[in-house]
């Protein structure tokens, strides 16, 4: 059923790449990607734990994202993403990312966003999963949230000039450029929360990812 | 034939010494077992091992056998017995997963598979039985703490269990709030576990009562025998109204309040007065929602009045309720070295009994143990008002006693304000009691 | 109106604007968002100043991007890599177009969030797992919140007051501790209610009422005209 349904959302995004209906094949190619990244990740083990951990960092980062709306993209989702995948596995970071995002657009009404957001986030988290093994000092560990801030900038920024500004590249380099400030101002964020709490983050969720595997000693 | 039996279980939380150690109960069906024990006796412990939580949830070292429902928990998930077996935890916060009262309800009966068409009535029908039947339709972040505690009631209710586990259910609630509570999940024919560390409701319906220490059980036996041996062996649990303590000898006037008003978006204090003074004690009580936390903080100066005035004749230190969510440090002595320098600190941990613990992280001490340590945090800056907002909730009779033994010795130059609920603790520890009623005027006991 | 059914009418509406060509049609669904967001009053506020933001962006920038048409109303001084700037009612009507197609659909995800019952759609969307830690997310965020603030009170009570960015960055490792406790506590509580056995049943949803039926096929019809004749 579910295969169907991606199927389905696939042939439409490509007929939609097809006759130029740009902004609609790339909602259609979004939906198609999260609806598969779901499926995916409820293909693994019915873990409560998982899903309570998962669940209460997202509401973590969206809270403070809610808290810090007033300054335009300054948010603590970035780091919590890249954090939980350094900390918890690759799941957990695209878990809390693309969740995080999610719900956060709930209380905050973005929604026109929604989809790609829970994309970059979530890619956010994957990053931080699969470099885990280099970000364990606070250094690296904030240059790449930095990074990150930036690349998370250029998708959304992508994304909004394919869908609805002419094809140009005169066009692409103004949105970009427009979008500049916002992106320096989240990459920012990013770096000086990372700076302030990335380790001990890093340190704590480790500790409560010992628990979610356990092991019985029979005797 | 049992219901459930426990055949000497010993068991080991993962890196820690054996919470329980050969233990063995039975319970019959439709009989109600009380579980008694400080914090860290492992009655918590044992209410999980009966859930088949120990050890499939927390891991560990499991020795000996539980079997419930004929089912040994060695071969069952705890996910398994679910249905047979439900579960009422301590704080609602951290039970409810949905956010609307029947799709809560009806979480469970999904989960183990009840037919669709009977799911409905079964909820509704628990949440008549638990007193609730008009919050059907509303939203779980609307309703009281007390009326969430009653929602977790009728969501293991709805299950129709063989066996019904409560661990310290009542811990939020105040005194009218537990008793309603019992009557409602005493009410049936399940068998009940309920393991409690205040006593007085709970033993009024016990069946059996068992006393757990460091593990083991040293009583269990017969209501009636319990409480002798209760009364013989563990005075503290048995309360015993206790008279005023000896007026003492006390300095100057310390924080004054005068005419003090406050409102949050109604009002909630009208012209108090209040005065305490060095060296003494002071328990201030009242009925919830009568404005006790608010005038607390408003001594200690986290609030300021809208209208009135607070002088204190020095600094101010509040503790506030479930202080153990509140560490922020990664080791003990730098936690209560905070607000003050690590030679204090050490001194400080000696004091409350913790010595020894410096290193630790403050998140894997026990519940006990955080709340001695965030006594030690208030103390350690040597407050001349110190105020302490329900210090006893959810601790055990003998740790009551220890409390106020060292706040009474304690008090040096200091004020102390106690909020409490507990009749026999405000006894205990204070000097003299002030009441708070709903007409908002303070008035002198 | 069941959710579902609303939902899918909404995206019906925002999918139709995307792929309609003429300006009235595009134009008339952004009117009907606008109108249905209005029914939530006052709430409505945020959602439409940041619509109307973001199509503004789209509705000056676009002429000037673009070099098309002939009817030039402005023209402008040419610039290295930009090319000339100028405005022509061919751009204009191209600015107008896609700015009211992203203002309808940030309506049509506006008009989701202010009436729709999110805890209701989510139950029953069917991918349980992310479904479910998007659900018990919405539900955990107010008590992050409460939580936060109880935290500051703590500290203030012990007299610590968190200074600046490294003040209060550091709180955030205990808040998320906390939490964190809190979910293995929630954990526990689930798995003691069956959580993850298989045979897991659904409440049985109410019945597609002919409201429900007319909202769908409403939506298809709107979508196929959109494409064949918008």
């Amino acid at each position: 059923m579910r295969s169907v349904f991606l199927i389905v959302l696939c042939a439409s995004a490509g007929v939609a790449f097809a006759t130029h209906a740009s902004a609609l094949a790339l909602f259609l190619a979004a939906a198609a990607l999260l609806a598969g990244a779901a499926a995916w990740l409820d293909g693994g083990p019915d873990s409560a734990k998982e899903i309570a951990v998962i669940a209460t960092l997202a509401a973590a980062a969206a809270a403070g994202r809610v808290l810090l709306a007033p300054i335009p993209d300054v948010q603590p989702v970035t780091d919590l993403a890249v954090i939980s995948g350094v900390a918890l596995g690759l799941r957990a970071g695209i878990g809390v990312g693309a969740t995080a995002a999610f719900v956060s657009n709930f209380f905050l009404g973005q929604g026109l966003w929604t989809p790609w957001q829970m994309l970059a986030w979530g890619g956010c988290g994957a990053a931080g999963a699969l470099l885990a093994p280099l970000l364990r000092r606070r250094i690296s560990l904030a240059v790449t949230c930095c990074i990150l801030g930036f690349a998370y900038g250029f998708v959304l920024d992508l994304w909004n000039w394919y869908a609805f500004a002419p094809h140009t590249w005169a066009s692409f380099i103004a949105r970009q450029a427009a979008g500049l400030p916002f992106d320096i101002a989240h990459a920012s964020g990013n770096l000086a929360l990372a700076l302030a709490a990335g380790p001990e983050l890093r340190r704590m969720l480790e500790r409560y990812g010992k628990r979610l595997k356990t092991e019985v000693v029979w005797a | 034939m049992a219901l459930a039996r426990v055949e000497r279980l010993t068991f080991a939380y993962p890196e820690s010494a054996p919470a329980l150690r050969d233990v063995s109960l039975e319970v019959e069906p439709g009989e109600v077992v009380l579980l008694l024990g400080a914090s860290g006796s492992g009655k918590s412990t044992l209410v999980r091992a009966l859930a088949g939580l120990v050890p499939w949830f927390h891991g560990g070292r499991f020795e000996g056998r539980v079997e419930v429902a004929g089912r040994d928990t060695r071969n069952t998930r705890p996910t398994e017995l679910a249905g047979t077996v439900a579960t009422v935890f301590q704080d609602p916060e951290d039970q409810v997963v949905l956010g609307r009262v029947e799709a809560e309800v009806a979480f469970g009966l999904e989960n183990v598979g009840t037919s669709p068409e009977a799911i409905l009535p079964l909820v509704r029908r628990a949440l008549a039985a638990v007193g609730i039947a008009g919050l059907g339709e509303r939203s779980v972040t609307e309703i009281s703490g007390g009326e969430l505690q009653r929602v977790c009631l009728a969501s293991a209710l709805a299950l129709e269990p063989e066996l019904l586990l409560l661990d310290e259910p009542t811990s939020q609630l105040d005194a009218a709030g537990a008793e309603a509570f019992f009557e409602l999940a005493l009410g049936g024919d399940a068998g009940v576990v309920i393991s409690e560390q205040r006593p007085a409701n709970a033993l009024r319906y016990a069946d059996r009562v068992v006393f757990l220490e460091g593990g083991r059980i040293v009583l269990d036996a017969p209501r009636e025998d319990a409480l002798a041996w209760l009364a013989e062996h563990r005075p503290a649990w048995v309360e015993v109204e206790t008279g005023l303590n000896a007026a003492r000898a006390v300095g100057e006037v310390a924080c004054s309040v005068e005419d003090v008003s406050f409102a949050y978006e109604a009002p909630v204090l009208n012209s108090v007065s209040l005065e305490l003074r060095r060296g003494e004690v002071v328990a201030l009580t009242g009925p919830n929602g009568s404005g006790k936390t608010t005038l607390a903080k408003l001594v200690a100066g986290l609030l300021e009045p809208k209208a009135g005035s607070v002088v204190r004749a020095g600094t101010a230190a509040m503790l506030l309720q479930d202080p153990g969510r509140y560490l922020v440090r990664e080791r003990v002595d730098e936690e209560v070295a905070l607000g003050s320098d690590l030679v204090r600190a050490r001194a400080m941990l000696a004091a409350v009994g913790l010595a020894g613990s410096e290193a630790r992280h403050p998140r894997d001490l026990s519940t006990g143990e955080r709340e001695r340590l965030a006594l030690a945090t208030v103390l350690v800056a040597e407050p001349y008002v110190l105020v302490l907002d329900e210090p006893t909730r959810g601790v055990d009779p003998e740790r009551k006693h220890e409390l106020a033994s060292l706040l009474r010795a304690q008090t040096g130059g200091r004020a102390t304000l106690v909020v409490t609920n507990d009749r026999a603790f405000a006894r205990a520890v204070a000097d003299r009691e002030v009441s708070i009623v709903r007409e908002r005027e303070p008035a002198l006991a | 109106m069941r959710p579902t059914a609303a939902a899918i009418l909404l995206s019906g509406l925002a999918v139709t604007a995307l792929v309609a060509t003429r300006l009235w049609a595009v134009g008339v669904i952004a009117a009907l968002l606008l109108a249905v967001c209005l029914r939530a009053g006052r709430r409505a506020k945020p959602y439409l100043w940041g619509t109307l933001w973001s199509a503004g962006f789209v509705f000056i920038l676009w002429p000037l991007f673009q070099s098309r048409g002939y009817h030039v109303l402005w023209s402008g001084p040419s610039i290295p890599v930009f090319g000339p700037l100028d405005v022509t009612t061919e751009e204009l009507r191209g600015a107008a177009l896609n700015a009211l197609r992203l203002a309808a659909v940030g309506l049509a995800f506006a008009a989701y969030a202010l009436l729709l019952d999110h805890d209701r759609l989510l139950a029953a969307a069917t991918a349980r797992h992310s479904v479910l830690a998007a659900a018990l997310a919405t539900r955990l965020v107010p008590t992050f919140e409460r939580d936060a603030r109880g935290l500051v009170e703590a500290l203030r009570g012990r007299g610590i007051a968190p200074e600046g960015l490294r003040g209060h960055a550091a709180l955030l490792s205990p808040l998320v501790a906390g939490s964190l406790e809190r979910g293995f506590s929630l954990a526990e509580a689930m798995e003691s209610r069956g959580f993850g056995r298989a045979g897991r049943t659904r409440v049985p949803a109410a019945p597609w009422r002919p409201r429900d039926q007319a909202a769908v096929v409403t939506a298809v019809a709107l979508v196929v005209v959109g494409v064949l004749w918008l």
